[in-house]
């Protein structure tokens, strides 16, 4: 009777510890196309910021209907295995920066805002008074504004320098076709030397753009 | 009678609309994700888009507060949050902020993302991968532009198509063959080049023929942002560190313009672009509110990460032959071209195939060209897709290559528990050997694909068995009547000089998932536990 009770006891153990090491036998891994494509892990990564650290653009307040832009966009990149550097990023030169509430927009469509009644159009898209003195209409009375390729005879407005005289950039508008309603496309050229901005800083641009009540979130973009 | 007949309808009416109503979600207009899984991002972005909302997806808690400020507080907010969120308490966060939410919790990704095509219920469906993000980001603004869901590719796949009554099914990119056959009737277009350039080209120019337009935006699929999804312009990938000739033709033959980069990590090759064909190139880069500025809200999708590197160097004077072993530490397959510079120049031909994990020689006919090299590899993962570099330089020894390895090939077999090629190898030779093997043009669902193994060592006068991993459905195997091998061997490991090929039929099986090695030692576990069972009831 013990024999067979032994007997039993050993054919249940195994067979529950084979069926264990049976179930436990590690998945293979699916190679993909040109049998190269193996995932190497779930879907699920860290939510990534963007990568603007070698771009400095700094903003601050002129009064409640406007916001500068001010910054640098010289820089290197490094990429590699380190000891490596394959691009460096100063090489790129920069013709202008832009600044848009359209995510999206229509670079194959930009048109110049110069007449007065384009420009009372922008402030009704900003929610502006166009009689207000800080209106865009009264604001960017500049004309023959250029910034890089997209914008030339364009209203404007020169920010001033750190000593109250008319700075080194103009700020051009635009109007871009978008979804956006507000469809502003702002500009000015960079200056790759640099020069003084509002606030005493050497800089290679400065750049003021209109923002509703309640704030205009803007993109930005350059120009090479 | 007629009273009753009329409240009896009216009463029906009511629970009919009721019914209808707790069937219909709430309308929302703004679409917000709050998940760690980039599918779930990218569905909810798709989905908003083909819906015509504003999407959002939370990368952050400093971020998620940005995207507070601009949503309209007069809609509701149709929330999807998945199990890792980027910011914990973000619905809280909307609550007490006075939103109505209408909430869809993502527990599976693919669940997720079948459920938002179910409700958007597209005519038009396009269909891919998501082992990587690259085919997902390729066809974000196609499918915007032709208001297609796009579906994550699984056993499911070919019911919903059924459900929503799909028109029009593109597949796109690469999708597991026994995933493939389970919806590839229904597939209006196929595109799979076997390589993501390719692909992406071709959708290019599928969307420049049904779309003109003037600019395009320019990516490598590694990340999403807003503008690869709701834009309405195609998307061309311009390699991650160099940029392949090809997409310089694409852009030349498609006279285009004017394009916009997302993000500025890519912007040497967009200058790159620039430089080649003089088109304009705007990069987008940052955005800015109240006074501040910001990185663009991106979020990363996975990539394949192939890797590559030179193992050793060595100049046989004798046959006047430069043997170069490269390495691939990685975990996928990778191609590499190499160009060594000397006193003279020398470099590949074509690119070269290296199973991850394992090693290959090249043989370059070659004079002395000195003790150091200086070399460039250019990589990825796929031939036609070499958009990484490495740069170095290696010390050459000088060696005289006097290889007496011998293998040959016993038989082969698919074994279809493994999911794997077993190749049976036997050392004919007088010294030990070690072999890469590679199964070339294996036709995997619509792709002839090339697989490889490991370094395998098989001692003299044994056997070792190779395994070269690649899923076959029955289908497949079918369809491979012989198998073409390349064999990779030599005496030292890191110099495996010699080659063969070899074409042989093969079986289909499944191993015993079981060792002898295990059952003796489960064997005796047993016995010891059942001895002392037993002495314990004595």
């Amino acid at each position: 009777m013990e024999q067979r009770q032994f007997i039993v006891t050993i054919l249940t153990i195994s067979i529950l510890i084979l069926g264990f090491a049976y179930a436990n036998e590690p998945a293979q891994s699916t190679p993909g196309a040109t049998g190269q494509y193996t995932p190497t892990g779930g879907n699920t990564i860290g939510a990534g910021g963007g990568n603007v650290t070698e771009v400095n653009i700094s903003a601050d307040l002129s009064t409640s209907k406007w916001q500068g832009y001010w910054g640098n966009v010289s820089g290197s990149l490094r990429l590699g295995d380190g000891s490596n550097v394959f691009f460096d990023w100063s090489n790129v030169e920069f013709a202008a920066v832009y600044a848009s509430p359209n995510s999206n927009p229509d670079w194959t469509s930009v048109t110049a805002v110069s007449s007065q009644g384009d420009k009372e159009t922008k402030d009704a898209a900003f929610g502006f008074t166009n009689t207000d003195a800080d209106s865009i209409t009264n604001t960017m009375t500049g004309s023959a504004c250029a910034a890089g390729t997209e914008i030339s005879g364009a209203a404007g407005v020169t920010p001033y320098d750190n000593a109250g005289d008319p700075g080194s950039w103009d700020t051009c508008i635009a109007d871009i076709t978008g979804t956006d309603t507000t469809r502003a496309l702002f500009g000015t050229n960079i200056i790759s030397a640099g020069a003084t901005a509002y606030n005493g800083l050497n800089v290679q641009f400065q750049l003021m753009v209109p923002a509703a009540d309640g704030g205009t979130n803007y993109y930005f973009f350059l120009e090479i | 009678m007629e009273g009753r007949t009329i409240t009896s309808s009216w009463k029906s009416n009511v629970l009919l609309a009721l019914i209808i109503l707790t069937l219909v979600p709430v309308v929302s207009a703004q679409v917000v994700v709050n998940s760690g899984d980039w599918r779930d991002v990218y569905s909810g972005l798709q989905y908003a888009s083909i819906t015509d909302q504003q999407g959002y997806f939370v990368t952050d808690t400093q971020q998620a507060t940005r995207i507070l400020s601009r949503l309209n507080p007069d809609e509701p907010v149709f929330l999807i949050t998945g199990n890792q969120q980027p910011m914990a308490g973000f619905r809280s966060l909307l609550v007490s902020r006075g939103f109505t939410i209408e909430d869809l919790r993502s527990t599976n990704a693919i669940d997720t993302n079948e459920e938002l095509v179910l409700r958007a219920q597209p005519q038009n469906v396009i269909v891919v991968g998501d082992a990587y993000g690259y085919n997902a980001v390729s066809v974000g603004t196609y499918a915007n532009k032709k208001q297609a869901g796009v579906l994550f590719a699984s056993q499911r796949t070919s019911s919903v198509l059924e459900e929503i009554s799909a028109q029009d099914v593109l597949v796109y990119g690469h999708i597991p063959s026994f995933l493939l056959e389970t919806f590839e009737d229904q597939a209006s277009r196929i595109i799979n080049n076997q390589d993501r350039f390719d692909d992406n080209f071709a959708l290019f120019e599928l969307f420049l023929q049904e779309y003109p337009s003037q600019l395009i935006i320019l990516a490598n699929g590694e990340i999403i942002e807003e503008q690869l999804i709701t834009g309405t312009s195609p998307t061309l990938f311009i390699g991650r560190q160099t940029v392949p000739v090809r997409v310089t033709d694409v852009i030349r033959e498609s006279n285009i313009q004017t394009a916009v980069l997302i993000g500025n990590a890519l912007a040497p090759n967009a200058n790159t672009i620039k430089d080649r064909t003089g088109i304009s190139i705007f990069i987008k880069f940052a955005q800015g509110r109240d006074q501040q500025q910001f990185a663009l809200d991106l979020f990363n999708v996975p990539v394949p990460n192939p890797l590559i590197q030179v193992a050793s160097a060595e100049y046989d004077a004798t046959r006047q032959t430069l043997l170069v072993t490269y390495q691939n530490p990685g975990s996928i397959a990778t191609y590499f071209s190499a160009t060594f510079v000397g006193e003279d120049t020398i470099e590949d031909a074509r690119p070269v195939f290296i199973e991850a994990g394992s090693y290959k020689t090249q043989q370059y006919q070659s004079v002395d060209l000195g003790e150091e090299l200086a070399y460039t590899l250019l990589y990825g993962a796929s031939p036609r897709s070499l958009d990484l570099i490495v740069q170095g330089r290696v010390d050459v020894s000088r060696a005289q290559i006097d290889d007496q390895s011998q293998l040959r090939v016993s038989s082969a077999m698919y074994d279809t528990r493994l999911e794997a090629f077993v190749i049976e190898v036997e050392n004919t030779g007088p010294v030990d050997a070690f072999v890469v093997v590679e199964a070339v043009d294996v036709r995997v669902g619509n792709e002839r694909v090339r697989v490889g193994s490991e370094v395998v060592r098989v001692p003299v006068g044994q056997s070792r068995q190779v395994e070269l991993l690649v899923e076959m459905s029955e289908r497949d195997l079918e369809r491979n009547n012989e198998l073409s091998l390349e064999l990779f061997f030599g005496q030292r490991e890191l110099s495996l000089v010699n080659f063969a090929r070899v074409t042989l039929g093969f079986s289909v099986g499944a191993s015993s998932a079981l060792s002898w090695t295990w059952i003796v030692l489960v064997l005796f576990i047993a016995v010891l536990v059942g001895w002392f069972v037993t002495r314990k009831k004595r």
